[in-house]
């Protein structure tokens, strides 16, 4: 199967007026790769086939399924690692210590795509935070693809999946082997709700402590990056934190964010603009 | 950052040691199995990392493991076991021995980059 330029410039039409998502000419090949798939799994003869369906009826069901094969990203537990060093020995000490009184924790993973962040967070919380056994700790996953979503809530994993990424401690003390897949848990599985959310529809969040929005951004203009971070800020307190990528920023986009200086070098940020000086004077003392 | 291979398989040797350099490793050294790794430890001195086999001739991975650790100064090194062994008993086993990560084969660059990172091993690149 291959795909016209005509056909391409279609797509990825489809895909900015959905999703925001910019597909440049490099990634004509991964429409080529992934529609390829799709038309057959749908029983069309070509992808040309499948774009003048599309073109010809607008059915919606379709133009669903395009979006999700074209936005599915990778994903893996414990992605880039030293956000999560971060999360376990200095932010959630210091949440837990602000939030003492109110016993009460929101995190949202916002492209949570198959589940694999979501759940590392709850692993963390689950093995190493027994304190928070009484606390109401919420842990809300968002992703714009029904499909990871579907999958994420099954929250079983093949070997490669957790091969990848996860330590072998949290293997053997998460996860229960059921043939060949590797299943979460209950009791963490439990701790984390999915619901579908496109990040540029209107939504409507309740203040986070805490928002994982990493490796979403770039692949956005920077037009809709400014309304995401925009939004982004009305979901966090001023002590909250949201983590991006490792090659996101909020810089030149909203000056409203202040980057965190950690020894764990990780990419978040922060509404606070004193954090950084009360740190080092907790630091200090 | 000195990297000790044991493993019997020529071929997993051949792979491992291709992704080692991949990921700027060059103090690289084979054995074939625990018997013949432990005698390059003892005439060669300690190594960085050593990425273990399980199921080998002579003194497989586990039995490697319990002499190893006997010896003063064998916390220097860290251990990550490569292994056909997927079961969870397998993986505890092995971590109670003292390996310090656990890699199911078969495994590719990104893989073992991603387990790497986890032990907190310095990548050259």
């Amino acid at each position: 199967m291959s795909l016209s330029t005509q056909d391409f410039h279609y797509i990825c039409n489809l895909i900015l007026d959905r999703s925001a998502i910019v597909l440049g000419a490099e990634k004509e090949y991964l429409v080529d790769l992934r529609l390829g798939i799709l038309a057959d799994q749908e029983g069309f003869p070509s992808i040309s086939a499948l774009v003048k369906q599309l073109t010809q009826t607008g059915d919606a069901g379709l133009s669903k399924k395009v979006v999700d094969a074209l936005t599915t990203n990778e994903t893996l537990f414990f992605r880039d690692f030293r956000p999560f060093e971060y999360l376990k020995s200095e932010l959630l000490p210091q949440l837990i210590e602000s939030r003492r009184h109110s016993k009460s924790l929101r995190i949202w993973s916002a492209a949570c795509s198959t589940g694999q962040e979501p759940y590392s967070i709850a692993m963390i919380i689950d093995k190493h935070f027994p304190e928070l056994k009484n606390w109401q700790v919420e842990i809300l996953a968002t992703d714009l693809s029904f499909t990871c979503l579907e999958y994420a809530r099954k929250a079983s994993y093949n070997q490669f999946e957790v091969n990848r990424g996860l330590p072998a401690s949290y293997l053997v003390s998460c996860f229960d082997k059921s043939g060949d897949r590797w299943e979460l848990k209950p009791q963490i599985r439990q701790r984390v709700q999915f619901r579908e959310l496109n990040l540029i529809d209107p939504w409507q969040m309740p203040p986070m402590d805490m928002i994982f929005l990493r490796n979403v951004l770039i692949y956005f203009s920077p037009e809709t990056k400014r309304t995401i971070l925009s939004k982004i800020k009305t979901s966090l307190k001023t002590d909250s934190v949201l983590f991006l990528g490792g090659s996101e920023t909020t810089l030149h986009l909203d000056p409203n964010y202040h980057r965190i200086d950690s020894k764990y070098n990780v990419n978040c940020y922060t509404l606070d603009k004193n954090k950084n000086k009360s740190r080092e004077r907790r630091e200090r003392e | 950052m000195s990297v000790l291979i044991i493993d019997d398989a020529i071929t997993a040797q051949t792979m491992t040691l291709s992704y080692l350099k991949a990921l700027g490793f060059r103090h690289l050294r084979c054995a074939r199995h625990g018997h013949e790794a432990l005698g390059i430890l003892r005439d060669e001195g300690f190594f960085d990392l050593i990425l273990l086999d399980w199921n080998m001739p002579c003194m497989d991975g586990l039995e490697f493991m319990r002499v190893f650790q006997s010896w003063p100064g064998a916390d220097q090194s860290k251990v990550l076991m490569m292994t056909t062994e997927i079961e969870t008993e397998r993986v505890r086993e092995a971590l109670e021995v003292g390996v310090h990560e656990y890699l199911m084969k078969p495994f590719d660059l990104g893989l073992l980059h991603s387990k790497l990172m986890i032990m907190g091993v310095k990548l050259l690149i």
